[in-house]
């Protein structure tokens, strides 16, 4: 599997929302890789299917409602946010592995930094001592994937004071920082993820060369 | 004939989903791979596509309902005819992928093709390069185990120059196989023109010198290559139709007025071109400046995908290599690509005189559908003139 990789650094949640939307469909027309988008957001409250105003509780930051599974969520500064756009159809993954894949791939990156993560069933994300470091949103049209998993560095934890966190207490929620007593390196953690990445999904980077031959 | 549209295997494990939003309601038509519901599980939504088309005669489950794997959850027909129903599979990414055969109304894709295996089973056949649709299952409820992956990978006949080991397989992957299939497409829809012309590098020689020794108190490398790039929008702005591509599905030249030069880079793993956007609007030393920074991200494969698009123009040094000159494939949808050759002292006549000078071949490829070998010589020319008068500011 190759894939693209696009790092848009700080970007504003809908504006990225537009671009994901515009790969899913260059995606199916096979116009692109496989991409793998990393960005880190302004703060947002994004809602999946499941989430209901209910879950909002603070009305200081914008609000989308959006396509991925599950319940309210909080972006924010601070935050690592990755979206797959994966043809699921040509890479032959599940929806399923997808999940598995994500969630392996911020475990080992959560370990690279001596943090031991891991699963809950029924409770995709990852989880470090019945607190959640990262949650994983998906969603998939015509076999492509898209959203994905937003992992806390170095987040302002209170900030998940304003929604219920997929309709948990906002005090489930962690960050890196929370359990290493020290703020860590965004740029350290993006190299870990997609070096993780590519060992989780097999994958090799393309820079989507324009190449020339003689 | 009616047929019921079931909740497909989407993962591993996947028992049970739930409805989150239906797409299509009773009586509307449906393309085939039109979504028609979307379903959640573990924190993915889904949507399914149709695997046939025709007209929505039921739908059997409401939003927000649990459906489990195999559940039928939707009946498609002809329109106006009673549900009376007959099987079928739906496409999933775990069994088959769509297929795209027959006639578009009502024909049921190929089932026959699902198979039953696990994730390491399915990997290790791929790694085997098996089609799972083709093996043998030994294992319990049709189960194709690693046993049988092995047994189907080993009937497949090995050639025998590869087996006497004559032969190695190298994978084609990667930049590899990006250049293979770009250089194809390129040489398949371009009509491809070289024209050679001769450019006396003399005067530029001691002008470079004089800029290199500027550059280098500011630690930057000056190569001729940022002169040519200079001498080449030049060009380009005076002759617009090389800064062009075309539109084949519109019938149309797209002139661009930017100058966004691709410079070609040799990488242990092939060749990759850096794009120096906005080239007009930089100095000689910050492009210089750009082509080191490039280069060396093109070496150590740091570029980002918005350094390598939206070239409008590729200039190739082969000549650093090597070579009297070369037909340069265009870097399509561009129309054309300069190839300088390597700097030579050659013998030759200036004013009556046979004198030592330093020649360089320029090759200049270039797309026959939209330039004329007229306009490549008098685009040439032009450089070329830029290059032998040099009148460069030096200055930052």
């Amino acid at each position: 599997m190759r894939i693209s990789l696009l790092d848009l650094g700080l970007r504003d949640y809908g504006e990225v929302l537009k671009i994901q939307h515009k790969f899913v469909e260059e995606r199916r027309a096979s116009k692109i890789l496989d991409t793998l988008i990393l960005v880190e957001h302004p703060d947002v409250i994004t809602l999946g299917r499941r989430g209901t105003m209910e879950n909002v509780v603070s009305k200081d930051f914008p609000v989308y409602f959006i396509e991925r599974g599950g319940d309210a969520t909080y972006h924010g500064p601070g935050q690592l946010v990755g979206y797959p756009i994966i043809s699921l159809e040509q890479t032959r993954i599940d929806v399923v592995t997808l999940v598995r894949n994500i969630e392996e791939v911020l475990i080992k990156t959560a370990s690279d930094f001596g943090i031991t993560a891991g699963r809950v069933e029924k409770k995709p994300g990852i989880w470090v001592d019945g607190k959640k470091l990262a949650s994983i949103g998906i969603a998939v049209q015509h076999w492509i994937s898209f959203h994905g998993f937003a992992l806390n560095l170095n987040t302002d934890l209170k900030k998940f004071y304003a929604i219920k966190p997929c309709g948990m207490e906002p005090s489930t929620m962690t960050s890196m920082q929370k359990i290493l007593g020290k703020k860590v390196s965004f740029d350290n953690v993006k190299k870990n993820i997609i070096k993780n990445f590519k060992d989780v999904f097999d994958a090799e980077i393309a820079e989507e060369p324009i190449a020339l031959a003689f | 004939m009616a047929v019921e549209f079931k909740f497909p295997d989407i993962g591993e494990g996947v028992m049970e989903g739930e409805v989150t939003k239906w797409l299509v309601k009773e009586g509307d038509y449906v393309k085939r791979d039109q979504p028609l519901v979307e379903v959640m599980t573990e924190k993915v939504t889904v949507e399914l596509p149709s695997p046939v088309a025709g007209t929505v005669l039921k739908i059997m489950a409401k939003a927000g309902e649990t459906i489990r794997v195999g559940q039928t959850v939707v009946v498609l027909g002809e329109k106006g005819e009673t549900v009376q129903t007959q099987t079928i599979a739906s496409v999933s990414t775990r069994t088959t992928s769509p297929t795209h055969s027959g006639s578009q109304k009502m024909v049921q894709p190929a089932v026959q093709g699902k198979t039953i295996a696990t994730p390491a089973v399915r990997k290790f056949a791929r790694e085997l390069n098996v089609d799972l649709a083709v093996v043998q299952a030994t294992g319990p409820g049709g189960r194709i185990t690693e046993e049988d992956v092995r047994n189907a990978s080993k009937r497949a006949t090995q050639p025998i120059a590869q087996a006497e080991g004559l032969e190695e397989r190298v994978p084609l992957k990667g930049i590899r196989k990006t250049i293979a299939e770009r250089m194809a497409k390129s040489k398949n829809i371009a009509a491809h023109v070289t024209h050679v012309e001769e450019v006396d590098f003399t005067e530029l020689v001691s002008v470079r010198e004089k800029a290199k020794q500027m550059a280098q108190k500011s630690n930057v490398k000056m190569t001729y290559l940022p002169f040519v790039v200079k001498a080449v929008v030049d060009g380009l702005k005076k002759h617009p139709h090389f800064n062009a591509s075309l539109d084949d599905q519109k019938n149309e030249i797209v002139v661009k007025k930017y100058y966004n030069i691709g410079i070609a880079v040799a990488t242990e793993i092939g060749l990759i071109v850096p794009v120096i956007k906005d080239a007009d609007k930089k100095s000689l030393m910050q492009i210089a400046q750009e082509i080191e920074e490039l280069s060396e991200k093109a070496r150590t494969n740091k570029l980002t995908l918005n350094e390598t698009r939206g070239g409008t123009f590729t200039i190739t040094n082969i000549g650093s290599i090597g070579g009297v000159f070369s037909t340069a494939i265009i870097n399509h949808p561009e129309v054309a690509i300069l190839a300088i050759g390597r700097i030579v002292k050659r013998p030759a006549v200036k004013n009556g005189n046979i004198v030592i000078r330093d020649i360089v071949n320029f090759s200049l490829n270039f797309d026959h559908r939209v330039l004329d070998g007229a306009d490549a010589a008098n685009f040439l020319n032009m450089v070329k003139k830029i290059l032998e008068e040099p009148n460069f500011e030096l200055q930052a």
